[in-house]
């Protein structure tokens, strides 16, 4: 039961750190992957809380189309750039 | 312990929202606070030593100690609903980088 | 300065919310096992007490799901379900008025190497065979027609990526989107015509944790799986478009 507490303990400053960076790092791309990583991260703690089909759900989208989004936004963004505007 | 992860989750989130002045940022911490906020729901159903709310043949009586099963469905119809909110708010952003040349809110302030 | 401002501000928020939402010092928590609302879903005794549900043997059930979380989605709030696919569907709206509306778009350009276009052939059908069984098995194990459509929808975004699906084949995504919504309007009206409420479970609920049970609800999770795949899949194609310079 110890080491079970003591394990999401060291879980929960994990995902603390990776919403840190998450949020604070400067190139939008460090953004995206942090994101990611804690959709990827909240799955650990769906399953803590004995909640497999929400778990599933979080797996699916929250590191996958939501990721996949934003990259595409980016690369939208970059082209447009590059065209120089629209305006 | 999961309901302190979660609510700091939530609020970093709202921290991330009010410090940052780039858009696609600002969507990123959007999804940081609905993490956040999924988790916290789902940690009002649960209390320790309970399991998941599926009848198996390892667990085969409705008698036994499960979660409460309504916080994880309306987790469920949020995280789904979260994508789309999502995909909107993308979808603003490009068009207002496609009006503004620029992503960064407190610059285009200055042209409006 | 500000920054050190909003984050102490948000630590004393978390701190007080956690006072007042977790431990609660004005009423006792009554999350106990016998008190809690949701406790006539889990025992199916929303209608009638059937007694102990035990998997495997306990039939005609009022819902006859083993996934408790699946019966309360698509069986004892079906409506909700039917609220929120419509906002995905305004959702998937939107993102098409905002990218483009009504003018000619293209397909970004980019072209594929040799293992993306070789390789997504061969995951494109692993991936979709997998949230086929997903939503299939909605009732039973755990998953259900949200993540079953979400992976469709990455499957569909993989064969994207390598250049598979043309313009032209996101048309029948937009049709499979359309028929699935309307044919989930249509059983709820069927139930509101034979049992006299909307969405309500008209088949026989067979034996609890069979495949072929739980009545109208892998039906539901079949077609919630392909509206959800299909619109994820168009938003995901509005992303991957680019409007043509006039």
């Amino acid at each position: 039961m110890e080491f079970e507490k003591v394990m999401i303990m060291v879980f929960s400053l994990c995902m603390l750190a990776v919403a840190w960076f998450t949020i604070e790092a400067q190139e939008y791309i460090d953004n995206v992957i942090g994101g990611s990583l804690l959709g990827l991260l909240s799955v650990i703690g769906f399953i803590i809380l004995q909640a497999p089909d929400v778990a599933i759900t979080a797996a699916v989208i929250g590191s996958g189309i939501t990721t996949a989004m934003f990259v595409l936004t980016m690369i939208k963004i970059n082209k447009t750039r590059a065209r120089g505007g629209k305006r | 312990m999961m309901e302190l992860l979660s609510l700091s989750l939530l609020f970093l989130g709202i921290y991330g929202l009010v410090t940052k002045h780039h858009i696609l940022k600002m969507i990123v911490s959007l999804n940081v606070m609905e993490t956040g906020l999924n988790l916290f729901i789902t940690t009002l159903g649960y209390q320790e030593g309970q399991i998941a709310p599926i009848l198996s043949s390892q667990f085969p009586s409705s008698a036994l100690n499960f979660v409460d099963p309504l916080p994880q469905s309306l987790v469920l119809t949020s995280i789904v609903i979260g994508v789309g909110t999502t995909a909107v708010a993308l979808a603003y952003a490009i068009k207002i980088f496609k009006d503004h040349g620029c992503l960064d809110l407190e610059k285009i302030e200055g042209r409006l | 300065m500000k920054k050190i401002f909003v984050l102490g501000l948000m630590l004393l928020l978390v701190i007080g919310i956690y006072q007042l939402a977790v431990y609660d010092p004005l009423h006792e928590r009554t999350m106990a096992f016998e008190d809690r609302d949701s406790q006539a879903y889990l025992d199916r005794s929303v209608n009638g007490d059937p007694g102990e549900v035990v998997f495997g043997k306990s039939t005609n059930l009022e819902d006859g799901a083993a996934n408790t979380v699946a019966a309360i989605v698509v069986d004892y709030r079906s409506f909700d379900t039917l609220g929120e696919v419509t906002v995905l569907f305004i959702s998937s709206l939107g993102v098409a008025f905002l990218s483009g509306g009504f003018g000619k778009t293209i397909r970004l350009k980019h072209k594929p190497g040799f293992v993306l276009r070789y390789g997504a052939r061969f995951v494109f059908g692993i991936i979709l065979v997998f949230g086929a069984y997903m939503f299939l098995h909605g009732h039973i194990t755990p998953g259900g027609g949200f993540p079953g459509g979400a992976i469709i929808a990455a499957s569909a975004l993989v064969l994207s990526l390598a250049g598979e699906i043309s313009g032209e084949k996101m048309k029948a995504f937009k049709i499979l989107e359309g028929a699935a919504g309307t044919l989930y309007v249509l059983t709820g009206i069927v139930g509101l015509y034979m049992a006299g409420f909307f969405m309500q479970n008209v088949l026989p609920s067979g034996i609890v944790g069979h495949l072929f049970s739980a009545g109208i609800m892998p039906l539901i999770y079949l077609l919630i799986g392909l509206k959800v795949g299909s619109e994820l899949t168009g938003i995901l194609d509005y992303f991957l478009r680019e409007e043509v310079e006039s």
